[in-house]
């Protein structure tokens, strides 16, 4: 890892850390089922797109972290009861990273806009995947409340997370995308 | 504008100060019997165990000298949703339906099984939360990224980027409040363009319809932060391998060795089930 690297971890791992923190869960958004969204896979996916899977796979280990330890300090919601386990919080999270950068390299070369939102939807998914799918195995809950959870949270929140990504990106290496709100010449 | 002055707001692990026996553990030993002792938690079976290690957990709490009022005001918060999960768990999981038969109405009927997998589920995660606590409240910031590299260190011979890896959890947790800061400067200055990030009642679109100008502008920022660190540091000769030196040194005393190997041997002990004995004459009350 250089330098550079080294930087985008930390400081997108600051993000992800500072979305969860409570009692503002800036990186929450809620939503109609009743469990809120959670953006705060993007910083992850972000990092895997422009930094390569080891980026993500700690940049995703700190968000994580960062999990376990608001839900046992300052629980707000059912998810955290269940986030006090480490196999449920932390574990997960080490594949969005490198998930989300597999989805985005054959994009690299040409339309990386494409890549992008495929990187954020597939990274979005495998933490909701790998959570809920955990969650089933500690015998938490039930199957078809499990499958439940992950249509109406997983969809919405991957959306939301693609979208994020692609914006944050864009903006960041400067590509066009569609068309700009105004211009000089 | 209160609501939006968040550096006050934030409230993140925190640490309790103190001088105690816990708080004098170098902090690789900190870190290491935190991970034996969740492992311990999840991986014990039966009551038995989980209540014996709830004792274990209230006298380190009362070792600790850390104001009882810390661990029960997570308790207290996280309450209400242990309540609702296990009630989730009593009537999604099938595999419990043993034992007598308490009544119930429709397709749901309590068992005692189910009584007492929810006694089991509630002691797990007070226990965890006791036991996560106890650790980050004895724990400083700047302790993590020494704990981590103290932890790390073996894994460096096979090549794995130790070092890197507690220098990003240094920058991390450096750069944490300037973000709250940053986020501060931002939702202030769109609420001045009109936004409203504090949108009465419940409006999941309006929420999301407000995130995008918050948080694309806080990760471009985050980025150019990070650009100019990586200069910063190339500037100042950092090289990924080898030669770095600590400002704070923890000397390795007697007494962590210890309590690591005791964490340790707890947490065999209870993968063997010593008391498994006691737990089927408790599952027999049911």
């Amino acid at each position: 890892m250089n330098a550079r690297k080294i930087a985008v971890a930390g400081v997108l791992s600051a993000i992800a850390i500072f979305l969860g923190i409570p009692p503002i869960h800036l990186g929450y958004i809620p939503w109609f089922a009743g469990a809120s969204l959670t953006v705060m896979a993007a910083p992850v996916i972000i990092g895997a797109v422009l930094e390569g899977p080891i980026v993500g796979l700690a940049i995703g280990f700190l968000f994580g972290l960062s999990s376990l330890v608001n839900a046992a300090v300052a629980p707000s919601g059912p998810a955290d009861v269940l986030f006090t386990n480490p196999l449920v919080s932390v574990f997960p999270r080490l594949f969005i990273g490198p998930v989300a950068w597999l989805i985005y390299r054959p994009f690299e070369k040409r339309a990386r806009p494409v890549g992008m939102v495929l990187a954020g939807i597939g990274g979005s998914l495998t933490n909701t995947a790998l959570v809920l799918g955990m969650i089933v195995l500690l015998g938490k809950i039930g199957l078809p409340l499990a499958g439940t959870i992950a249509l109406t949270n997983g969809g919405p929140e991957a959306a939301a997370n693609a979208f994020l990504v692609l914006a944050v990106v864009a903006a960041w290496k400067r590509i066009e995308i569609g068309r700009r709100g105004s211009q000089l010449e | 504008m209160r609501r939006y002055d968040l550096g006050r707001l934030m409230e993140f692990a925190r640490y309790v100060p103190g001088s105690s026996p816990l708080h004098r553990l170098h902090p690789g030993a900190k870190l290491l019997t935190a991970i034996l002792g969740v492992s311990l938690l999840i991986a014990a079976r039966g009551v038995a165990v989980l209540g014996l290690a709830f004792l274990l957990v209230v006298a380190l709490t009362t070792v600790s000298r850390i104001p009882l009022s810390t661990p029960l005001r997570s308790l207290r918060r996280a309450l209400p949703w242990l309540l609702i999960v296990i009630l989730i768990q009593i009537l999604t999981v099938s595999g419990t339906q043993w034992g007598a038969n308490y009544g119930g109405f429709w397709i749901f009927q309590l068992r005692g099984g189910q009584v007492y997998a929810a006694i089991g589920s509630l002691l797990r995660f007070v226990d965890l939360i006791l036991f996560l606590v106890l650790s980050i409240s004895v724990t400083e910031a700047g302790e993590l990224s020494y704990a981590a590299d103290a932890v790390l260190t073996p894994f460096s011979a096979v090549g794995i980027p130790t070092r890197a890896f507690s220098l990003t959890l240094t920058i991390a947790l450096y750069f944490l409040p300037l973000f709250a800061t940053e986020a501060d400067r931002i939702i202030k200055s769109q609420a001045a363009r009109g936004a409203d990030f504090a949108p009465k009642g419940f409006r999941p679109l309006g929420r999301i319809r407000t995130f995008a100008p918050l948080f694309v502008p806080l990760l471009v920022i985050a980025l150019r932060h990070a650009e100019n660190l990586a200069r910063a540091m190339e500037a100042r000769g950092y090289s990924p391998r080898g030669g770095h030196t600590r400002l704070a040194v923890h000397r390795l005393r007697w007494g962590s060795v210890a309590a690591t190997l005791g964490v340790g041997a707890l947490l065999v002990i209870s993968l063997l089930d010593p008391l498994r004995g006691i737990d089927s004459m408790f599952r027999g009350l049911f």
